[in-house]
């Protein structure tokens, strides 16, 4: 008698069995289920991808989990191995790894290095990564092998975690590294020394910046700083960023909690990256003490490529020096009462304004913002209506800039 | 006295089954109904005596079930691969006659024996290679250069994100 053949399943059955395989919710050892079964053959990757969206499901396996632990990796890898041995190419869709140390410290040394040698493989297989996201931890098994790993193709690397040593050595791994995020890690010379010319974003939050200033020399390709710290003095710092750092577009300087001692540098400091930073258009100031209400017109004033200007700070009461000319802001946020005069100054100097948000102090006369063409859209943020009939009512709007 | 319906199946065995045991299948029970009062043998020109042998066993076991779940039920049975001791026993055959069940409880519609195989299989998937899944079910790596070079295109506008 022949052996029957044993038979293949239609679609609608396939679609039956992975979506009980799929998980309601992201799982890895699910996710791992499911992309193996793609990889079956052409109808069941077919069919996978009819019920999955296999790329996102790639991303978030690589980039947000946080319980990774060996067999995962490894899984993992092998996973991405297949497909490229198949020539799917999940491999090439991996843009991103993150490296949780957390979960990576608590093995033993021999598996932190096949750990290390699992994320190096990946590496190695993916030739779109650009993007590391490393929690640095004392992990010297694991680091040991992972920083032979060629990281030349990365170009933002986000560091979390105060280990030094690791994270200049990391940086120094990276010679076309553009975007450096660095997260409680202390900025020491050692770490300044090796930030190269390359870097156009940077993100700094650190408690003690007092000589960060140094290292802005090497860093005159910067279109974008974020600092966060508990520095109050930051008039060395504003003036190197002013001397140092000519093609700034975006500047943000946040203390996470408004200082009790607010001795220190004037808020004049910031005008020198306001005067020689000109292609600036963004600029944040949270909780930085000494900002006067003359510092923000002097923003309005003179960066004339300014369109997004937050001052969540409490401003001096002093009232302005009202001499502004056109502006082109579209966007303000403040935490400062504005007289009459000073809003319906601003309004009127700035035409393109479409957004504004009063973080505690709304105006005392709305109307002003409504005869503007402001309609409030949740408390404190008012935002322009499209229909532009404010115009009409608007007094000096120059006749070049009133629709056609 | 208890009502039997006769079922035939593709290799020409009849089986005299008892009336409310063959209305577990929705095939069977609409057919009942459409055909009202006759000893005709019904035809399963899909389902061979032994897979048929097994469906049956089945519907006797299950017979006091109740016969349509509510939708929040399916739901937790989709989210549960747990399968009960006397199913589990019950599916465990071999590779080829569990696909047969499975394609013969879709075409009889037997919707929880047909989740049961369901389950078998996902259970099968479940933690193993792709390579360990196409020598498990015996299936073709069938990825041509050809085919190979279509899912790259397909997902080219991923690797441009």
């Amino acid at each position: 008698m022949d052996k029957e053949h044993t038979p293949s399943l239609p679609t609608e059955l396939l679609v039956a069995i992975f979506t009980i395989l799929m998980p309601r919710k992201f799982n890895i050892a699910q996710s791992c289920d499911i992309l193996s079964a793609s990889l079956v053959c052409r109808q069941w990757y077919t069919v996978v991808c009819s019920i999955v969206d296999v790329t996102e499901r790639i991303r978030f396996l690589i980039t947000q989990f946080r319980l990774y632990n060996l067999e995962d990796y490894g899984r993992l890898y092998n996973l991405l191995m297949e497909s490229h041995r198949s020539g799917v190419g999940y491999e090439r869709l991996v843009k991103s790894i993150r490296i949780h140390a957390v979960e990576i410290s608590k093995l033993d040394d021999e598996n932190q290095r096949l750990c290390a040698n699992h994320i190096g493989s990946m590496i190695r297989l993916s030739p779109n990564l650009t993007e590391l996201r490393v929690e640095v931890e004392k992990m010297q098994p694991f680091f040991s092998v992972f920083l032979r790993v060629n990281l030349s193709n990365i170009r933002r690397l986000f560091i979390r975690q105060n280990h030094v040593s690791l994270a200049v050595k990391l940086v120094q791994s990276m010679p076309f590294l553009e975007e450096l995020d660095l997260d409680h890690t202390e900025m020491t010379s050692d770490l300044m020394n090796v930030l190269n010319t390359r870097l156009t974003t940077l993100v700094v939050r650190c408690i003690d910046l007092s000589q960060f200033h140094r290292c802005l020399v090497n860093l005159s390709n910067l279109r974008s700083i974020n600092i966060i710290t508990h520095m109050v003095s930051y008039g060395k710092l504003a003036e190197a960023i002013a001397k140092n750092c000519p093609g700034l577009q975006e500047f943000t300087y946040t203390i996470p909690l408004m200082p009790v001692d607010s001795r220190g540098t004037d808020s004049i400091a910031l005008n020198h990256i306001i005067d020689k930073c000109k292609q600036l258009v963004k600029l944040n100031i949270n909780n930085v003490p000494r900002i006067t209400k003359k510092f923000m017109f002097y923003a309005m004033q003179n960066a004339l490529q300014l369109h997004h200007l937050s001052i969540s700070t409490t401003l001096s009461s002093v009232a302005a020096d009202l001499r502004m000319n056109q502006s082109n802001l579209q966007l303000l946020i403040l935490d400062v009462g504005l007289s009459n005069e000073e809003l319906l100054h601003i309004l009127t100097k700035c035409p393109h304004l479409h957004t504004m948000q009063f973080i505690q102090q709304s105006p005392a006369n709305t109307n002003i913002l409504r005869n503007h063409g402001f309609t409030q859209c949740y408390h404190g943020c008012w935002k322009r209506n499209h229909d532009l009939n404010w115009v009409s009512k608007s007094h000096s709007i120059p006749s070049h800039l009133l629709p056609k | 006295m208890t009502t039997k319906v006769t079922l035939t199946s593709s290799d020409n065995e009849n089986f005299s089954v008892n009336k409310e045991i063959t209305k577990r299948s929705i095939l069977i029970k609409n057919m009942l109904e459409d055909v009202g009062k006759s000893d005709t043998p019904i035809p399963l020109p899909n389902v061979n005596s032994k897979v048929l042998r097994k469906v049956i066993e089945w519907c006797e076991y299950h017979c006091m079930d109740p016969l349509a779940p509510t939708n929040e039920n399916t739901e937790n049975q989709k989210q549960n691969t747990d399968i009960e001791d006397w199913d589990q026993k019950f599916i465990e055959v071999d590779q080829e006659t569990l696909f047969k069940i499975i394609l013969a409880t879709n075409y009889l519609n037997i919707k929880p024996l047909l989740d049961i195989g369901c389950k078998t299989i996902t259970n099968m998937i479940k933690g193993k290679s792709p390579e360990e899944i196409y020598k498990t079910f015996n299936i073709v790596n069938n990825f041509t250069p050809k085919e190979e070079a279509q899912i790259r295109k397909e997902n080219k506008w991923a690797e441009d994100q």
